[in-house]
């Protein structure tokens, strides 16, 4: 079996590059018809690397994820993309435009205009293609009129992307065969991490693309929980646990359709160094330290109520959420601890 | 023997163009070599004029066989170091490099009462068999001197020619002793130097110093070229403050394995970007290899604490150059 090859995205290199025009239309409406380009873009080195620099931020987020091509999806782009892959980009013009055009198709009135720009090109010295989807811009621009010594201002049409701009929906592909990974790609899209999981949010990745999260969710969830609750167990400071739990027990409910161990580090864990532990923790455990879609099956009835046990044999369980608010705890001078609640009985079993 | 002025005139005249020319090769060879050696040398190449080749050529024929064809230094091409220490790497690269005809390491040569404190001096011809020499072979058989000195000895050479000190035995004995008394404070300066370089080297404890002066060759090799010591100083120093004392420690033992063990990838950054360095000041300086090991080893005290005291839009800079393993 080849070795496997440790992806690097600053290895990316960009050769070929062509950008397709694609209207916002209705649903079924296909009058206004895209504009594909007929030849490659000419970039000169500079802007070459300006677009991987852009492509490297947005796939190495933390929220970026793999993907893999999914069998049971009827898009043609798995095909399209593989068929690139394996040829050193040959027709490299005319996959490009079935792509623009699998796009336009699948779009609906509720997805904005956009440009397809596609990238052909090596990452670890082996094809890559890279697909980015941008909006129009427009923007104000100063030039210095040398003759009355002040600035004008002029209004600046189709920009497609600045220095300052992130880059909304990006994927990257490889043949996986060359890298002996069971993973098609890299996706990173800001926009699917919000609340509602619908077609707006979902139809790059699934409608265009034809491709699924590469780890399954279930599982995913599951070893995140599972070993985030493992590196809390490790901590000394009692008191500090039981908060970390209630963190996670509220970090599992949060309404949204994707996890992230880094969002939860940075979100709930106090310094630096601890960051540094949970993550050294989850990576040691080879749980990877990025985004993932959530699906909470194998694990929801684990973090609905949390359990504090006492030496004396005292247990106080509390339900989601309400454990902080309701049980005081403080650590005493001799190392024992300290639960205070105030409420009335409500039953005795 | 009489010296014919003329034919040396003639010879000169048609050879100097040559020299010049391959004295630039050679210069540029040496430029972009020696910093894989970890240092970052002054390096200067001239051509005789046609007065001093003359004048020697007059000169040595009173005492041996002498003609313009003996004459090596018709071209020199010279490299100043800041510490001893660094004359050994330039030796190392020099007998890797060239055709070395014959090498005189001086301070090894002069008797302890003798007076003296010169360069390294080392006659050569280019070896055409390397690259970057490969398509310069009408250039292999002109002879050319390469000396070697630190900054104390180039200091020592300029005030000792100026003061025509080598006609030894004219000196009145006074002020032949006042020259002795010169010249072994430019000695014991070059020992002292070099020995506070190898004490602040071997002690962790001046932390700043010891990674800046561990790091600094990295950035002479990589990016061929010197860096702001203020700006890294300065750098360095809030760095440290991002790190427990016991991730401190962790990056003083690993930084070099960190950066031996990514070296290709740091190749390729620096060349990829080599010609947008000024983009990104921060990567011509040798603080950017303590960044890289910290977003690696410990991205938290890294991306937790740097907008306190640094601009956020570099730190994306400096992630994105350096990339992501994906596992």
């Amino acid at each position: 079996m080849p070795k496997r090859i440790r992806i690097d995205l600053s290895t990316i290199v960009i050769e070929n590059v062509i950008v397709h025009d694609i209207p916002q239309h209705k649903k079924l409406d296909y009058t206004i018809e895209p504009s594909y380009s007929e030849l490659e873009s000419t970039l000169s080195d500079g802007l070459k690397l300006f677009f991987k620099d852009k492509v490297v931020q947005a796939l190495g987020s933390d929220k970026s994820f793999k993907i893999c091509f999914d069998a049971d999806n009827t898009s043609p782009a798995p095909w399209l993309l593989q068929e690139l892959l394996n040829s050193d980009g040959k027709n490299f013009v005319g996959s490009s435009k079935s792509l623009a055009k699998h796009l336009y198709e699948t779009q609906i009135g509720s997805n904005t205009a956009g440009i397809l720009v596609i990238i052909f090109g090596k990452i670890n010295d082996l094809n890559t293609c890279i697909i980015l989807k941008l909006e129009r811009d427009k923007g104000a621009q100063l030039t210095l009129d040398p003759e009355t010594k002040s600035y004008n201002i002029n209004e600046v049409q189709d920009l497609m992307l600045t220095q300052k701009t992130k880059i909304f929906k990006v994927a990257l592909f490889i043949f996986k065969d060359h890298f002996s990974e069971k993973f098609d790609g890299l996706l990173m899209d800001y926009q699917i991490n919000i609340k509602a999981k619908n077609e707006i949010v979902t139809f790059f990745i699934d409608k265009f693309l034809g491709c699924k999260a590469f780890e399954d969710p279930k599982v995913a969830t599951q070893n995140f929980y599972k070993h985030t609750r493992g590196f809390i167990n490790t901590i000394d400071d009692q008191i500090l646990k039981v908060k970390y739990l209630q963190d996670l027990n509220s970090y599992m409910q949060k309404n949204s359709n994707m996890l992230n161990p880094r969002e939860f580090a940075d979100d709930y864990i106090k310094t630096p160094e601890e960051k540094n532990s949970y993550k050294n923790y989850l990576v040691s455990k080879k749980v990877k330290f990025s985004a993932f879609p959530k699906d909470v099956y194998l694990v929801e009835n684990k973090f609905k109520k949390i359990t504090v046990s006492f030496e004396n044999e005292i247990t106080i369980t509390g339900n989601k959420g309400t454990f902080d608010n309701k049980v005081k705890l403080t650590k005493l001078r001799n190392g024992q601890h300290h639960a205070e609640i105030t409420s009335k009985i409500k039953s005795i079993n | 023997m009489a010296v014919n002025i003329q034919e040396i005139a003639g010879l000169w005249a048609n050879d100097e163009p040559q020299y010049k020319q391959l004295g630039k090769i050679v210069s540029d060879y040496i430029k972009s070599g020696l910093p894989h050696y970890e240092i970052l040398p002054e390096i200067s190449s001239r051509t005789k004029d046609l007065l001093s080749i003359v004048k020697k050529i007059k000169k040595k024929q009173r005492e041996k066989q002498y003609d313009y064809s003996s004459l090596w230094d018709k071209l020199g091409i010279r490299i100043i170091c800041t510490f001893q220490e660094d004359l050994d790497k330039v030796d190392t690269f020099l007998k890797d490099n060239f055709v070395i005809k014959k090498a005189e390491l001086k301070r090894e040569s002069i008797n302890f009462d003798r007076l003296d404190y010169t360069s390294n001096h080392y006659d050569v011809t280019i070896n055409t068999e390397l690259k970057g020499f490969e398509n310069y072979s009408k250039y292999k058989d002109y002879g050319f001197e390469i000396q070697v000195r630190t900054i104390n000895q180039h200091a020592w050479s300029n005030t000792a020619h100026s003061l025509s000190y080598k006609q030894e035995a004219e000196l009145q004995h006074s002020l032949k002793r006042r020259v002795y008394r010169l010249l072994s404070l430019y000695e014991i300066a070059d020992d002292e130097f070099s020995h506070v370089n190898k004490v602040l080297l071997d002690q962790p404890d001046t932390k700043v110093y010891w990674l800046l002066r561990k790091l600094e060759g990295k950035i002479y090799k990589y990016a061929q070229m010197d860096f702001d010591r203020d700006i890294s100083l300065h750098a360095i120093k809030i760095l440290m403050s991002f790190f427990s004392e016991e991730n401190q420690k962790i990056l003083f033992s690993q930084i070099d394995t960190f950066i031996e063990e990514n070296e290709s990838k740091i190749i390729r950054i620096f060349s990829e970007n080599r010609n947008r360095f000024y983009e990104f000041p921060f990567l011509t300086q040798p603080e950017i290899f303590i960044v890289w090991f910290g977003l690696e080893k410990f991205q938290f005290s890294i991306d937790d604490n740097w907008n306190n005291e640094f601009d956020s839009e570099e730190l994306v800079q400096i992630t994105s150059l350096w990339g992501k393993i994906i596992n």
